[in-house]
């Protein structure tokens, strides 16, 4: 089996399928801190499905509404600027990539591992105060790399996940054994070519290995965010496993059991209803 | 109001009927709630009866809880060892792996 080159994943990076337009703008937007709620209406808006979803998720159980929300401005106001943005970015792109067909790959385990982790990530980021939404956005691209793969080398991503079935491994080593590199190094290029700031491109690169540092940062809250999403088992995939966990970054988080245990208890108490309204 | 059909032999002296016992004409033998001597056991089986009702103590009932909350806590672990299976082969340590486990047998007891 060749390796992919450097130059054939950018080129598959070029030919992803288009995320639509407002994806992009609320990814830019997360750079810009002068957006408001009417702004934020305005693009999502423009995309139908984005409006339905979110609205699904405003008045899903979970928040209790005692009316029903129907409209963008108006979940803004009930659910806040970041969770409107955050979730729309997350329909978005789980859009984005639904037309995808990959023999073995099983994308609503994919979304539910990506939404587990961002939601892991957001509420770690609070708990350790770094940037919850940064983190929300790591959390739900840490992984973008596979999807990009499987969009482009169909095929060999097939045979990667028969590799990974057959010899029970991590699914980074599978890659590399089949394609010669793995997701993290291709997300990476990814979130280059969508402009992310370099934290972003560098956390989703080394989301396995994390890079040494000198206090915590977004590349630790992703790492233990991923660690955290596959031990809480939200994925549902029966053969799932939770990766190594560099503990220099955990000792930078500093985590208590009681913090913890109080994330796990707002993920799991998240995770449903955003998958029903996203995936459903 | 629980109640386990047991053979009669299998019944212990100081059981609560939790079902009247009636012979094959339906003559009423033994009204439910009666106490389960040794001699109202023997004196049934010389009546043919071989099994009764009877009711499940408390002690009987928490038993059975017990089996039910071991059962689930023998679940937990197992998938939280096959979720770890790599780090656990590797000699890795992943602190949550005990926080996870912790937080999901908490739900359970």
């Amino acid at each position: 089996m060749t390796s992919l080159s450097t130059a054939e994943i950018l080129r598959c990076v070029r030919d992803l399928p288009a995320l639509p337009a407002v994806v992009m703008a609320l990814m830019q937007s997360l750079e810009d801190d002068r957006i408001n709620a009417d702004q934020l209406a305005v693009k999502i808006s423009y995309d139908q499905a984005l409006v339905a979803k979110t609205l699904r998720l405003a008045n899903s159980s979970f928040y209790g509404m005692s009316r029903q929300v129907t409209s963008i401005s108006e979940a803004t106001a009930i659910l806040g600027l970041r969770t409107v943005r955050n979730i729309a970015m997350a329909a978005g792109l789980a859009g984005g990539f639904a037309d995808l067909s990959c023999q073995g790959f099983d994308f609503e385990a994919f979304w539910r591992h990506s939404i587990g982790t961002a939601l892991c990530a957001q509420a770690l980021a609070q708990a350790v105060q770094l940037d919850e939404d940064e983190a929300f956005t790591l959390g739900l691209l840490h992984d973008v790399g596979r999807l990009v793969m499987v969009s482009g080398y169909a095929e060999r991503y097939a045979k990667v996940l028969d590799y990974q079935r057959e010899h029970d491994c991590l699914m980074h080593v599978a890659e590399l054994a089949i394609l010669g590199t793995d997701h993290a190094v291709v997300g990476g290029l990814v979130a280059e070519h969508w402009h992310f700031s370099p934290i972003i491109v560098a956390a989703i690169a080394g989301h396995h290995e994390v890079p040494q540092a000198n206090a915590k940062c977004l590349a630790d809250v992703v790492h233990v965010a991923d660690n955290m999403a596959h031990a809480l088992d939200l994925s549902h995939f029966e053969n799932d496993t939770v990766p190594p966990l560099v503990m220099s970054a955990w000792a930078r988080l500093a985590l208590t059991e009681g913090l913890c245990t109080q994330v796990f208890l707002t993920v799991e108490s998240q995770h449903e209803h955003v998958c029903t309204a996203l995936l459903g | 109001m629980q109640y386990l059909v047991l053979p009669i032999d299998t019944v212990s002296d100081g059981a609560v009927l939790a079902v009247p016992v009636s012979d094959g004409s339906g003559q009423l033998l033994l009204p439910a709630g009666s106490l389960l001597t040794r001699n109202i056991l023997d004196g049934l089986r010389r009546r043919g009866i071989d099994k009764v009702a009877v009711s499940e103590s408390r002690a009987t009932q928490e038993i059975h809880l017990i089996h039910d909350v071991n059962e689930v806590q023998a679940q937990v672990e197992a998938r939280m060892q096959h979720l770890f299976r790599h780090a656990l082969r590797a000699g890795q340590i992943n602190p949550l792996l005990h926080m996870v486990c912790a937080y999901r047998l908490k739900e359970v007891v």
